[in-house]
């Protein structure tokens, strides 16, 4: 073991366990180190006791800083300098109110005999200072602390003659610094002598003094948080590196890994966030898409409902209606009705009513007719497809038997007529029976025989619009006449007519010329013309030509007389 | 010392980095506890979601059937809702009518001893209202007039008969016979009574027979009126205007009922005319046993052209010999 690990282990013992043995030990060690320093700065034996005390004080309290390639003797010579000038201040002020120089000459002895080396004294410190700190503990163990050369070596780790050398080399260097300074004749041995001069040994109540008063200002035995300071106080500056690097590390790698995890989970969540997001909108939307389609459904489903209750319940406020109706027009007590669209007349009473042109050209039933027949739609239809083909297949045959003349041979015709033309049909003979005869057959066979007794009573009446004339069941066996006239009446120019046949005729003096105008307008109700000069009653084959025949007058004759 | 310092260094180094991840790791777990956040409310969003997806599938296929599964109800025809509608069935056309018929049933099969027809037709339909005082048989069947009703018109319109004989017998004027002329008798127009009598027959059916009816035989009752002079002339609101204006401006005014019976030969044998003059157009027929004496004159001569030939002492032609 060198030297320093002793230093170190003793330091340890003392700081970690208070082992007073092992710093009086250091104390024994290095007491001549800080006596001979302290003293050859001071120059006083008490003073550099004193200051030996307070280094050594020093040391006790700051033992656990001490790391094992740390310098015992180089820090203790600094602080050994430190405690000088510190002491010598004080020390100043205390002689500047005596008188220094007798004093000076009582303490020091500096007789001018001495050999050159004391020249070298004062300057000593500064010489060492300015050596490396190898060199100068080395110096500092060889003269100051009396160690040999071999465990000078031994604590340096080297042989002695390696010691030796090291010893010599810091020598020069000192020498060299005195030199330096101007004192020529300040060798090697110079320097040596003034080493040796100024070393000191220290007795043994000296030391036991000094570790006594340095144990008094130490600290008690360091444990926990202080021994763990002690603890990382020793360590060299790698390993304080190392430790404050692993100390530091493993949080900051666990924080780290810490915060990897924290960031995966998180990009995790964010990513099954936006997974979720997805199916939130997709299903969103779909959502939305079934209430619009379920709004579309209600709104149908209730608007269905809504109409099919009110469509039932109209049919049923309508079939209601219908038995009210029915209840009202069937009673045993029957009354007229105000508030019903019909009335109920007895069968018996039919023959005495009458209907007023009862058919139309080219095959209509009046509805009073249809009524008063009591007929049903279909009944009705087939009548009046019978009837249309009868009037067509007539039409077609009196057409073929029509002509013109300017005599009129069955009508009459006014003297003073301007104009007139008379159209002839001759009798239909045997051809019109047939058609007729078809007829009134189809008819019976639509009806039945009690409501065709009452239709052939209608047809055995002649007169304007009977049914006889209506449907020419006359034409068969004569011949009739319509001729028209123009005449002048009052100054005005009136179309008339005349019709015959060879058993009756019937005339009017008709309408004002003008109303055969193309732009002429009738009062409204007024179907046609043939109407108004009550000429529906006879065959469109004979009206037509004839109100065709009067146009044509109203066109030429009121164009020639103006506004007539 | 510099170890201290070293250690120190490294430690605050460490400090820092382990300060700052720490801050990072703090923030990253509030991100974490804001997502989990957000992720728990996405999560009970979801679940309430794919619920309501479920409720509204269920909804939406139960409603479908509903709406599938709905009775097929025929709308009402334009018809029934006319006369739901509450709109005047008096004027329902020809075919709407006969549907409506159809609906309830009525045809001459289905009737009995009745037939029923519209109001509308029954304006159509031609009938005499009244027969001299009393109503016909027509009438009384077409409108229903009870017993009660029925007296009290006849006993109105007997009323009306006799104020008018007394009129006439009061205002009636002779001419004596000469030539052809066998008889000539003439009514000035009834034009000072005509409105008031009017009015009382008007409002006698009315009260009768209420409005609906009074009024469909009052319109079946023009030739009565007419006859009876309730009405001075005929009735032309009826005639269309394009025939009224080719009328002769005497037509449509008052004047006096003449009445001329007229001998004339034919032949080997004589016949007598009856030539009726009044307000709206003349007449003339020859007499017989079945030719209606003019109403006009009914109330002077009740025994018709019998009395009046026994009045004047003109000899009547031989037809009525034979009855």
């Amino acid at each position: 073991m060198n030297e320093r690990q002793s230093d170190f282990e003793w330091l340890q013992r003392f700081a970690r366990a208070g082992d007073q043995n092992a710093f009086r030990d250091l104390v024994r060690r290095h007491v001549d180190l800080v006596l001979a320093t302290a003293l050859h700065k001071v120059g006083d034996t008490g003073g550099a006791e004193e200051i030996s005390q307070n280094v050594f004080g020093v040391l006790a309290r700051k033992a656990w800083q001490f790391a094992p390639d740390d310098s015992l003797p180089a820090w203790l010579y600094k602080t050994t300098l430190l405690e000088s000038k510190s002491w010598l201040r004080g020390e100043l002020r205390r002689r500047r109110r005596e008188e220094a120089a007798v004093a000076l000459g009582t303490t020091m002895k500096t007789p001018d005999d001495q050999p050159a080396f004391n020249a070298l004294v004062p300057l000593l410190d500064d010489a060492l200072i300015s050596l490396r700190e190898k060199d100068r503990t080395v110096l500092l163990m060889r003269f100051y602390e009396k160690q040999s050369l071999r465990d000078v070596g031994a604590a340096l780790n080297v042989g002695e003659d390696a010691a030796q050398k090291r010893v010599q080399t810091a020598l020069e260097k000192l020498s060299e610094f005195f030199q330096r300074r101007g004192y020529k004749t300040a060798t090697v041995a110079a320097a040596a002598a003034a080493l040796q001069h100024t070393a000191t040994s220290a007795s043994a109540a000296t030391v036991s003094t000094i570790a006594a008063a340095a144990l008094k200002t130490a600290p008690p035995a360091l444990a926990g948080l202080g021994a763990l300071l002690t603890r990382l106080a020793t360590l060299t500056r790698v390993q304080t590196a190392a430790v404050c690097l692993v100390v530091t590390t493993a949080p900051v790698l666990w924080q780290w890994h810490d915060q990897r995890q924290a960031a995966a989970t998180l990009a995790q969540g964010k990513a099954v966030y936006l997974v979720a997001q997805d199916e939130y909108n997709s299903l969103q939307t779909e959502v939305d898409q079934l209430h619009g389609k379920a709004s579309g459904l209600d709104s149908s489903l209730s608007g269905a409902m809504t109409t099919a209750a009110q469509r039932q319940e109209l049919a049923r406020k309508f079939e209601a209606w219908k038995i009210r109706i029915r209840a009202q027009l069937m009673a045993a007590d029957y009354q007229w009705p105000d508030d019903s669209p019909f009335v109920r007349i007895p069968k018996k009473i039919l023959p005495r009513l009458n209907v007023y042109a009862a058919i139309r050209q080219p095959g209509e039933i009046r509805q009073e007719a249809r009524e008063l027949l009591g007929l049903t739609p279909a009944e009705r239809e087939t009548a009046e497809s019978a009837l249309q083909k009868y009037f067509t297949d007539l039409d077609s045959l009196m057409s073929s038997k029509l002509y013109e003349t300017n005599r009129a041979g069955l009508s009459y015709v006014p003297k003073d007529a301007l104009a007139s033309r008379a159209y002839d049909l001759p009798a239909l003979g045997p051809g019109g029976k047939q058609y007729s005869d078809a007829l009134l057959s189809a008819f019976k066979s639509d009806v039945g025989d009690e409501r065709w007794q009452l239709f052939s009573q209608e047809l055995e009446s002649s007169g304007t619009d009977s049914l006889r004339r209506i449907l020419s069941l006359d034409a068969t066996d004569r011949g009739q006449e319509l001729a028209v006239w123009v005449q002048e009446k009052n100054g005005a120019l009136m179309a008339g007519y005349a019709w015959g046949d060879q058993s009756s005729s019937f005339s009017s003096d008709g309408l004002a010329l003008k109303l055969f105008l193309p732009d002429a307008k009738l009062s409204s109700g007024q179907p046609s013309l043939a109407e108004l000069m009550d000429l529906r009653q006879l065959p469109a084959t004979l009206s037509g030509p004839a109100l065709e025949w009067i146009r044509q007058q109203a066109a030429t004759r009121l164009n020639e007389k103006g506004d007539l | 010392m510099k170890r201290v310092l070293l250690a120190i260094f490294l430690l605050a180094v460490g400090a820092v980095v382990f300060g700052t991840l720490r801050h990072a790791t703090a923030a990253i777990r509030r991100d974490i506890s804001i997502q989990s956040a957000a992720s728990a409310q996405q999560s009970a969003g979801l679940i309430r979601l794919r619920s309501e997806q479920q409720q509204l599938s269920d909804h939406v296929q139960q409603t479908g059937q509903l709406l599938s599964s709905q009775p097929s109800v025929p709308a009402l025809g334009r018809l029934a809702q006319k006369i739901l509608s509450g709109a005047s069935l008096q004027n329902l056309t020809a075919a709407e009518t006969e549907q409506l018929l159809a609906e309830l049933g009525f045809n001459w099969n289905t009737t009995g001893d009745y037939l029923i027809i519209s109001k509308k037709s029954l304006s159509g339909i031609s009938f005499d209202g009244m027969k001299g005082v009393k109503l016909s048989d027509a009438a009384i069947a077409t409108l229903a007039i009870t017993p009660s009703e029925r007296s009290a018109i006849e006993t109105m319109t007997r009323q009306l008969g006799d104020t008018r004989a007394a009129w006439a017998k009061e205002h009636v004027q002779r001419t004596e016979p000469s030539g052809d002329i066998v008889a000539q008798y003439s009514l000035p127009a009834y034009t000072d009574l005509a409105q008031s009598q009017l009015a009382i027959f008007t409002n006698g059916i009315v009260s009768a027979l209420g409005a609906q009816r009074a009024q469909w035989l009052q319109d079946h009752s023009d030739r009565w009126m007419e006859d009876t002079g309730l009405r001075a002339g005929p009735d032309f609101s009826k005639v269309p205007p394009e025939l009224l204006a080719n009328l002769p401006p005497d037509a449509v005014q008052p004047k006096p009922t003449t009445l001329k019976l007229i001998r004339y030969q034919s032949g080997d044998d004589w016949y007598i005319n009856c030539q009726l003059e009044q307000a709206g157009g003349n007449m003339t027929c020859g007499i017989s046993p079945w030719q209606p004496f003019p109403e006009a004159f009914k109330s002077l001569f009740p025994g018709g052209w019998k009395e009046l030939a026994e009045r004047e002492g003109f000899e009547l032609p031989k037809n009525f010999k034979k009855n």
